[in-house]
Order: C-alpha cells, then sequence, then structure tokens
C-alpha cells in the first residue's frame, strides 16, 4: 500500500462513516469501529440497550455499501434453520429446494443473540466464521461483504443464555453505542421525522470498492516493534490481576486486523502505536474471562483492559535486529 | 498539586501528628546536641565562638529547611536550591561576619568566599597553625558539616523510613572534625563518650518506639531496663576511659594536620643580618618604618637567627629545622601564646624598609594588615612559633600597615639571671665557629659556675670593646659576621672593634661553646620618637636560661665608647690571603662567590626541587574529598546525558534517530519534573508536554513533531539521514519553549537531575 491508495482508502471510508452519521447521529467513534469492523472482515457485537439505534446502524451500513440488509430477532424457539434457510420439497419440480435464510444478506443484525438457544447460536456463529451455509451436503456463499451485527441485551438475564467464551471470541470486535449525549439528542428530536431513513440513504461505495478496500487494508504495513507491542498487550492481559483466561492468539491476530484497517481509514499506510492503543479494548476485551470473585465484585474486563494498556509502555523507536 | 501529592503518598512519614511533633522536637534538640560536640572537636583548631555561632546556626537552619521540604513536600531539587539559597544568604553573618557590612550584608568578598570556601577552605584550615579564628572563609568547613548535619540529619529523620539513623550524617561531621582538627583534643575522651551516649540513647529510645508502635502497643517507661543500659554504659565509658591512655599512648591526635607542611622557601632571604650595616651607610637617617604604641626601648624584631655556618648568622629553616615547632607555619587570625609578659598594641606603618621580614614586638599574639595589600599580605603570612620570626613572602614595601597584638616579655633581674643555670632546648647545629672564641669564652669565664653568671660575664667582658659602624669619620670596623670577622674582632681582647652585628654574634656563639642555648635577634630599638631609622639598628644575643626563658644580653659597647678615646690602634695587618667581604647588599643574597671560607653552602640545589610525594598526596586527598563529593557526581551525571544524547542522535538505524530526538525531549521534560506518562504514545505525550509547557507552542508544534517522528519511525522505508538531523534541529526548538516555560534557573538545574535515568515502570 502506497500513501496514495491510503489517501483513497481513507476518503472512501470518510465517506461511508459521514452517510450512516446522517442517521445515527453523534456516534462518530462507534460507526468507524463498525466499519472498521466490516472492512476487517470481521463481525461485530454490539452490547446496547434497546432503542439505541443498532437496527438503523445495520442497514445504514448496509445501504452506504450498496449491500443488501436483514435481521434476525433472536428467541429462544428459534430454529437453525430459521437462520440458515431450509430445503423444502417442491411438488411441481418434484425437487429439494433450498430457501435462503435472512443470513444471506451483507450485513445482518442477530438481536438479541443471547435469548436463542445454545443450538441457534452455535449455527449463527459457524456461518460467521465460515462465510457460507451449508445444508444437506451444499455449501451456499453468504453475503459480500458480510458482517454480522449482532446485539445483546445486558440488564436481562432470565431467559437468556449467555454466549460462551470460545463464540465471544469470534467477533472481532464488541463495543456498545449507547445513549446519544444531550446535544446529539436535541439534534435528534429537532430533526425529528424529516431526517433520512436508514432505507433511503444512498450508496456511497460500491460492494466492489469495499471488497477492494478490504483486500488494500491487508497491506498495510506494521513494523515489528508494534508487532512486539501486541504480544506484550496480550500477554499482560494473561498475567493481569482479575483474569482467569487471556487474550488468545485469535485475538492478537483480530487486532492487527483491525488496527490495519484503522490506520488506512485515517490516511496512513502504516499502524502506529496509537491505533493498537484505541482499538485494544474494542478487539481484545470481551476475549478475557475474569475470575468469577472479581466478576462478582463488579470488576469489568474493559477496566481490567483499560489498565493493561495503561501499564504497558507503547514502542517509540523500531526494533532492532 | 503539593495536595495532591500528599494523598498520594500516604506512607510519608511526615504527617503532622501530635507523635511526630514530639519526635520533630526530641529529633531536633539531639542533632543540636551532636552539632554542639562536633563544635567541641573543632574548638582547639578555631578557638573562637564564632564556631558555635556557625555550626549551631548553620545545623538549626539546615533543619528548618528540612522541615518546610518535609511539610510541603519539596522534591530533592527544591530543598537543594533553598540550602543553597541559605547558605549564600546567610554564611556572611554565620561563618564570615568579618567579611560583611555590619555583619550581615554580604560583600562580594562574602560571596566569593562562601562559594569557594568548601572546595578551598579544607586546604587552608590544615595548613594554618591553630588556633584559626574567623580567618577570611574558614569557618566555612565547621558551617558545612553543621548545615548538613543539621539537613540531613533532619531529612532523615522527617522523611526517610529509618529516623533512628539520623545520627549518621552527626557522626560523620564528627569523624571529619577529628580528622581535621588540632592535633591536642580537647576533652577528646568526654567528648567522645558524651557523643556515643547521645547517639545510643537517642536511637535506642526511637527504635524502640518505632517498634511498639509498630507492635501498636503503649510506650511504656522501663526504669529496669534503663538503668541496666546506664550501667552498662559506665561501665564500657570507664573502661574504655581507663584504657585509652594505655592503647592510645599520647593526647596528640594523629590526623591529617599532622601530616600537613608548607613549603616556603626563605634559602634567599635567610640570613638578614648581613644586611645590618646597609642601615648605617644607607639608611641612617631614613625612616624606616613607624612605630606606634611602643614604648621607648622595645625591640622590633626583624628575624630571630638560630643557626651558624661560619658565614653567617641565619634564620633555620625546613631543613636545619630541629623540631617542627622551628619551621614557619600559617597563622590564623591569632596565634597561642602562653609567654607572660605585657600586652602591647602596636601599629606599624612601611616607609623605607622592604623584605620579607615583617616587623614584630616580642612575642606575637595577632597580626592584622591593613590597606590595599591586606589580602596578599594575610595570605602570605607565615609565623616561626619557636623564635617569634614572622615572614611574608609577598614582601613589605612602602605604604603597607598593620595592626600587631604583641606581649612583650619583662627582662629578669640580673641576681635572677646570675642564679640561672642553663635551660635545654634543642638548637640547630653550628658549625664554623672562629677557636677564639671557644678560647676567650673558657678564659672569661674560668671559675664561673651557672649559665646566667657566665652569660653577665661574657656581656661585661664584650662591652670592654670598642663601638664602630667603620664609617669615614670612625674607626675601621668591617661590616659582616664570618668566620674571619668574628676571630678578626676577637684577635685582640683589649682591642674589640665593632658594632652590633659582631658583638652579638661574639656573645651567641660563645655562649653556645659554653654549652647554653643563644640565638641572635635582629632588629631596631625604639627610642623616642615612633620613627625607626636605620641608625637604630642593632643585634643583641638571646641566651636560653632555666625557668626564664629566653633572656636578651646587650654586649655591645656603648656607642659613644670609641676608640679615639685610646691611643689609636695600629693600623691592621695586610692580610694578604683575605680580602675583606664587600659591604653586604641591602637585600641579603647569597653568600658573594669569592668567599674563600670553605663552607657548604647547603645542599645540592635538586634537592629543593623534588617533590614531597607524600605532601602531594595529602593534599590531593584534602582537595579531593570536596571535590570527589561535589564535583565527580555533577560530571557523572552531565556525562551519562551527553552520552547518551551522543547514542541517540548517531543511532545506526536512521529512523531511530528520530526516536531519539523525541527521546531527549521527553527526558528533559522528566528533569524537569515535568514527565509526560510513561504509558503514552508519543501523540500523547506531546498533548501532555503543550499542557505543561504552555510557551512551547510558541516555538514548536509538538503534536505536529509527534505524528512527523511517528511517520519516519513505524513507516516502511529508512527515511534519509538529512531528514533525521532536520528533525533534531525541530526538537531543538521545542527545547526552546521548554526552557521558555520554565525559566533559566529551573532549566540549568535540571540539569543536574537524575530523574530521565529512573527507568520506566
Amino acid at each position: 500500500m502506497n500513501p496514495e491508495q491510503a489517501r483513497w482508502f481513507s476518503e472512501n471510508f470518510a465517506n461511508i462513516v459521514g452517510n450512516v452519521e446522517r442517521v445515527i447521529m453523534g456516534k462518530t467513534e462507534a460507526i468507524r469501529l463498525a466499519v472498521t469492523c466490516m472492512l476487517a472482515e470481521g463481525h461485530l457485537l454490539l452490547e446496547d440497550f434497546p432503542g439505541t439505534g443498532k437496527t438503523s446502524l445495520a442497514r445504514a451500513i448496509a445501504q452506504s455499501v450498496q449491500g443488501t440488509h436483514s435481521r434476525i430477532q433472536f428467541t429462544p424457539d428459534l430454529l437453525p434453520s430459521d437462520v440458515t434457510g431450509v430445503t423444502i420439497y417442491d411438488q411441481k419440480s418434484a425437487e429439494f429446494e433450498f430457501h435462503q435464510g435472512p443470513i444471506f444478506a451483507s450485513i445482518v443484525l442477530a438481536d438479541e443473540i443471547n435469548r436463542a438457544s445454545p443450538k441457534t447460536q452455535s449455527a449463527l456463529l459457524e456461518v460467521m466464521e465460515e462465510s457460507r451455509v451449508t445444508v444437506d451436503g451444499q455449501s451456499y456463499p453468504v453475503g459480500n461483504p458480510f458482517m454480522v451485527i449482532a446485539t445483546q441485551n445486558p440488564i436481562e438475564q432470565a431467559g437468556t443464555y449467555r454466549l460462551p467464551e470460545a463464540q465471544l471470541d469470534r467477533f472481532l470486535m464488541k463495543t456498545t453505542l449507547g445513549y446519544p449525549d444531550h446535544e446529539a439528542t436535541m439534534r435528534i428530536l429537532a430533526t425529528g421525522g424529516s431526517r433520512p431513513r436508514s432505507t433511503a440513504l444512498p450508496a456511497v461505495v460500491t460492494s466492489q470498492q469495499v471488497a477492494e478496500m478490504a483486500q488494500l487494508a491487508g497491506a498495510v504495513h506494521i513494523e515489528a516493534s508494534i508487532f512486539d507491542y501486541i504480544t506484550r498487550l496480550v500477554d499482560a492481559t494473561r498475567h493481569a490481576d482479575d483474569v482467569r483466561l487471556g487474550v488468545s492468539v485469535r485475538g492478537a491476530l483480530a487486532l492487527v486486523r483491525a488496527s490495519r484497517v484503522w490506520a488506512a481509514s485515517v490516511g496512513r499506510h502504516f499502524v502506529t502505536p496509537d491505533d493498537i492503543k484505541i482499538l485494544a479494548i474494542p478487539c481484545l476485551a470481551h476475549r478475557m474471562i475474569l475470575d468469577p470473585e472479581a466478576e462478582f465484585s463488579g470488576v469489568q474486563a474493559v477496566d481490567v483492559m483499560a489498565q493493561v494498556v495503561g501499564a504497558v509502555p507503547p514502542p517509540t523507536e523500531r526494533a532492532t535486529a | 498539586m503539593t495536595r495532591a501529592r500528599r494523598a498520594a503518598a500516604p506512607d510519608t512519614p511526615w504527617r503532622g501528628s501530635v507523635h511526630r511533633t514530639r519526635w520533630a522536637i526530641v529529633d531536633a534538640v539531639a542533632l543540636l546536641l551532636l552539632g554542639a560536640l562536633v563544635c567541641l572537636a573543632f574548638l582547639p583548631v578555631y578557638g573562637t565562638a564564632q564556631l558555635f555561632v556557625a555550626v549551631l546556626g548553620f545545623a538549626a537552619l539546615g533543619m528548618g529547611i528540612a522541615f518546610v521540604g518535609t511539610v510541603r513536600q519539596w522534591p530533592v531539587g527544591g530543598t537543594v536550591l533553598a540550602a543553597v539559597m541559605g547558605w549564600l544568604l546567610l554564611g556572611g553573618p554565620l561563618a564570615m561576619p568579618s567579611s560583611t557590612i555590619g555583619y550581615v550584608v554580604p560583600t562580594w568578598r562574602t560571596l566569593m568566599g562562601l562559594v569557594v570556601g568548601p572546595v578551598t577552605a579544607w586546604r587552608d584550615m590544615l595548613t594554618l597553625d591553630p588556633p584559626i579564628g574567623e580567618t577570611f572563609n574558614l569557618l566555612v568547613v565547621p558551617a558545612l558539616i553543621g548545615y548538613l548535619l543539621g539537613l540531613l540529619g533532619y531529612t532523615i529523620s522527617l522523611r526517610s523510613a529509618r529516623p533512628m539513623l539520623a545520627w549518621v550524617p552527626a557522626a560523620v561531621g564528627y569523624l571529619v572534625a577529628a580528622l581535621f582538627g588540632a592535633t591536642v583534643a580537647l576533652w577528646p575522651v568526654p567528648s567522645g563518650l558524651a557523643f556515643f551516649v547521645v547517639v545510643l540513647v537517642w536511637t535506642t529510645w526511637r527504635r524502640q518506639t518505632v517498634r511498639d508502635h509498630l507492635s501498636d502497643s503503649r510506650i511504656t517507661f522501663k526504669p529496669v531496663r534503663v538503668g541496666l543500659a546506664l550501667a552498662m554504659l559506665l561501665v564500657a565509658g570507664g573502661a574504655g576511659v581507663a584504657l585509652a591512655p594505655v592503647l592510645a599512648g599520647t593526647a596528640e591526635r594523629d590526623n591529617l594536620r599532622a601530616h600537613v607542611e608548607i613549603p616556603i622557601e626563605l634559602t634567599e632571604h635567610r640570613s638578614p643580618l648581613q644586611a645590618f650595616r646597609a642601615n648605617i651607610t644607607k639608611h641612617r637617617a631614613e625612616t624606616l618604618f613607624e612605630v606606634r604604641g611602643a614604648r621607648p626601648g622595645d625591640i622590633v624584631r626583624l628575624a630571630t637567627l638560630d643557626t651558624y655556618d661560619g658565614l653567617a648568622y641565619r634564620v633555620s629553616t625546613k631543613e636545619t629545622a630541629v623540631r617542627p615547632e622551628t619551621s614557619f607555619k600559617r597563622v590564623g587570625q591569632w596565634i597561642a601564646d602562653d609567654t607572660p609578659g605585657e600586652d602591647l598594641d602596636a601599629s606599624i606603618t612601611v616607609h623605607g624598609y622592604d623584605g620579607v621580614w615583617v616587623p614584630t614586638i616580642g612575642r606575637t599574639i595577632s597580626v592584622r594588615f591593613q590597606g590595599d595589600r591586606s589580602i596578599p599580605l594575610g595570605e602570605n603570612f607565615f609565623y616561626n612559633h619557636a623564635t617569634g620570626t614572622a615572614v611574608d613572602v609577598a614582601g613589605l614595601r612602602a605604604g603597607d600597615a598593620y595592626a600587631l597584638e604583641s606581649r612583650v616579655p619583662t627582662r629578669p633581674s640580673k641576681a635572677e639571671i646570675g642564679e640561672a643555670t642553663a635551660g635545654r632546648i634543642p638548637q640547630p647545629r653550628i658549625t664554623g665557629a672562629p677557636d677564639q672564641v671557644r678560647v676567650l669564652a673558657l678564659r672569661w669565664t674560668e671559675g664561673i659556675s651557672g649559665a646566667g653568671a657566665q652569660a653577665l660575664r661574657l656581656e661585661e667582658q664584650l662591652q670592654q670593646g670598642y663601638f664602630s659602624h667603620g664609617q669615614p669619620d670612625e674607626v675601621t670596623s668591617v661590616p659582616g659576621h664570618s668566620q674571619h670577622r668574628i676571630a678578626e674582632l676577637l684577635a685582640d681582647p683589649a682591642l674589640m672593634i665593632g658594632d652590633h652585628e659582631q658583638y652579638a654574634v661574639a656573645m651567641a656563639l660563645m655562649a653556645r661553646e659554653l654549652g647554653i642555648p643563644a640565638r641572635v635577634l635582629y632588629g631596631y630599638q625604639v627610642d623616642d620618637s615612633p620613627q625607626v631609622t636605620g641608625d637604630d639598628v642593632g643585634a643583641w644575643p638571646e641566651l636560653y636560661l632555666d625557668g626564664l626563658g629566653w633572656v636578651r644580653f646587650d654586649p655591645t659597647p656603648p656607642k659613644d665608647r670609641v676608640a679615639d678615646d685610646i691611643e689609636p690602634p695600629e693600623p691592621p695587618k695586610p692580610q694578604p690571603y683575605v680580602e675583606n667581604p664587600p659591604p653586604p647588599p641591602l637585600k641579603p643574597d647569597v653568600p658573594p662567590p669569592d668567599e674563600q671560607l670553605p663552607i657548604d653552602q647547603g645542599e645540592p640545589p635538586s634537592q629543593e626541587t623534588t617533590i614531597d610525594w607524600a605532601q602531594v598526596g595529602a593534599m590531593m586527598l584534602i582537595a579531593g574529598i570536596p571535590l570527589l563529593t561535589i564535583v565527580v557526581p555533577i560530571a557523572l551525571v552531565l556525562g551519562l546525558k551527553w552520552r547518551r544524547r551522543v547514542r541517540r542522535r548517531n543511532d545506526p538505524e536512521v529512523a531511530n534517530r528520530v526516536a531519539g530526538a523525541w527521546l531527549e525531549l521527553v527526558d528533559k521534560a522528566r528533569d524537569l519534573g515535568r514527565s509526560p506518562s510513561f504509558s503514552a504514545t508519543r501523540s500523547e505525550q506531546a498533548e501532555q508536554l503543550t499542557a505543561s509547557f504552555p510557551r512551547v507552542t510558541q516555538k514548536a508544534d509538538l503534536v505536529a513533531l509527534a505524528k512527523e517522528a511517528d511517520w519516519l519511525v513505524f513507516a516502511p522505508g529508512e527515511p534519509a539521514e538529512r531528514v533525521a538531523s532536520e528533525y533534531w534541529r525541530e526538537t531543538g526548538a521545542a527545547r526552546g519553549g521548554m526552557r521558555r516555560s520554565v525559566g533559566w534557573l529551573k532549566w540549568v538545574l535540571s540539569g543536574l537531575s537524575t530523574k530521565s535515568f529512573r527507568r520506566t515502570k
């Protein structure tokens, strides 16, 4: 990747973010993370209260990248086939025919994923990992780009199935949209119904361009001392207090992927420690398993991760051989 | 900020509780007690009450700074700065009052003395003969010890986790005092014991309290334990007192002072008496100097000559001196002298006289030079304690003036002298005395026993001669007092012709032949007028008699007893093999080379230029102690920083030179006490630095600099060397902005800070 390509990347990225921002006001950071997630070919887990704009976000991103969008509302009785699709016997043609489920879209919003049974959750996560659906020995590719934006309701406990840690690990990032601040809320209220619905958003990049961007991001340069920094960060999570299980290598890889996109999104063809610092919490925090005692006493993975980031000095020079 | 820091450091020993306050008072009292004992160790050297003012004053000041520094949580740099300010402000009144205006306002000389004193005063105080008194800046040494004792001791007491170690600086000070102190100590055993007891009781009490505090039990007074401790102290102390003299021998201390000697080069000036006749020929009516305060008849001494070598009577120097006391030494404000006599205050103004020999009267107690040359004259003044001879190697000349405090011994009566026997005092060997001296001395004193009576007899016999200065209107009398001239004087006892020079030397030599210690006093006799002219010149033998000390005799016949009164003597027989020596020059010089007497002229010159390595070593040691404690750490810090900078600037990886330039900025901020966070990235550090150094934005944009560095370091490819040096230049501008934000003093002091060497946690 050269600086010109980086500039082209950052312009497109800014266009997508700007477009989404017309619908979701005052949440630039979360939008940037979501778009980064998409370009890094990862999936996003949003832990949010109802009514914070999760569906709008998913739809707006899909519209912006000229992609399709679907939404699956997870309930305890939802079956895997409700997600992936079913094979039905067509009496006319006397053949079995595959009917695609809602997972066949560019941006899939999996709402309240923790309410579905583990079996259904696994089915979704399998698709997320493989980017294809296999039914009756037949494989069907899902959309391109393909990103699942799953949401979890943090307050409800009854009748929910917590995602197992191994499956949490498959989400590239976990973040939160949260409520808009005072000023943004005022703006939302003032513009009322007049602002464009996410369905009416124009596309700003083609899905072809998105694929190119994702490919370009892979060529962003990472200096050896930054790999060292990531390694030290990951290692520190494994030795931090209150942590039972630290971040896996998959987590470190996820951070590397995300940081490449993030660097390109600001027009840089190289990653700096700042990128790593910004992305460490959304990319790594949800992969740690805290001590039950610490968890019980209110310690949150995000806080532990913040401590780790604050304790590991970032590199200032190139690594010497 | 201080509040925040205080809150962040809950383990700080100082919490201002009642308990702490009590300890603060106890520690202060204990430290002052130890300071007083350090004073006692220094007292024989300084011998002035100002010593207590300097040491205790500075100890109190040091404790004050330590206290305020603790309460306000000053950093080390701030405390040191306050200490230096205190030193310069109060150093004048406390340690150098004479150099101040009205004992308060420091002058330029005061400040110079205070600044260079910590380095130079050590050497000077060692080389001066005690008691030094308050001589220029020499009280700086004990004052500095007192200061450090107070500052460090109290800081340890208040701020460290081991307050019971607060006695250590005092103990070091006490050791230094012993090392630099007088060879004869003042109450060494009691004061050392007192020091030991104070330290022991104090630390034991503190330790006990700390332990009780930790175990959360109440502090209780345990009479049995205290009694046992006291008994043990008494036994140990008693044993020490009893055994110390046996083990240590004399009370003389073997310390640095005992091994320091000042070389004084007097070879050229050793025989002022040779210039005796010049007083008559050249300066007979000229006022040489003016003496006010002396009584008629008092002798103004130029020099006391105590060794004869056949050519001249000379002042013994280090090589010929038989005892350490007979050598010349620098003196302090006054000179210790317990000779009985009448005190006399005189002032002397030099007119026609010039030379290194300083006119003094009797035994000198103190000399204070006045006028423009007071400082060079004072610094080059040496005094020979044994002979009372004073030398100023800077040389006196017209216009110089000084005040003398003297003690003039009273001359014992003839009856007392007659009964006295010869005293015993080591003297340099004499050589080259003519045979007639011995023959005549024995003949004249035949049948007389007792040194005093013999001396009176010699005086009486010599007074039978005739007086002549050998001037054109007088009988011929050759100047000088060489072996030949004395032989000529005594050739015919019935017709001795000469002046003080010959008679005094003759009597001194005769007394030496008879086994009586003798020496020659050369000087001037004050008459009714304060003006001393060449005509007042004289020389007198002094003999050492048991119980009477040095007694002056006057064997020279009265001036009016001239040879004209009797039949004119036969013209002296020509003596072809010897020419009369020419009149000596006014400035005594090495004997003329045509002198024909086979005299050993002293040791070969090579001997004089050899280096006394022991002395050099001692000097280096003395100068080295302050050097090591002050200069070396500073040089070390500056050197390490310089090396770090050079390494960063020349890193083989060009990209890392850029990173190094940034690290230099961060380290500078760290040294200034405004360190950005260790876990911050470069851009975050740039924001923190911009906030800490508000004026840096006038010179450079730190955030842009950080981004540039990130680009050069983390982007692929190697930046050009030119880019790296350009980046160093840009960070140089940022340094300028940082300097503007903190002020130059803080900036300079931060150069000595070691904060940036402490690595990140």
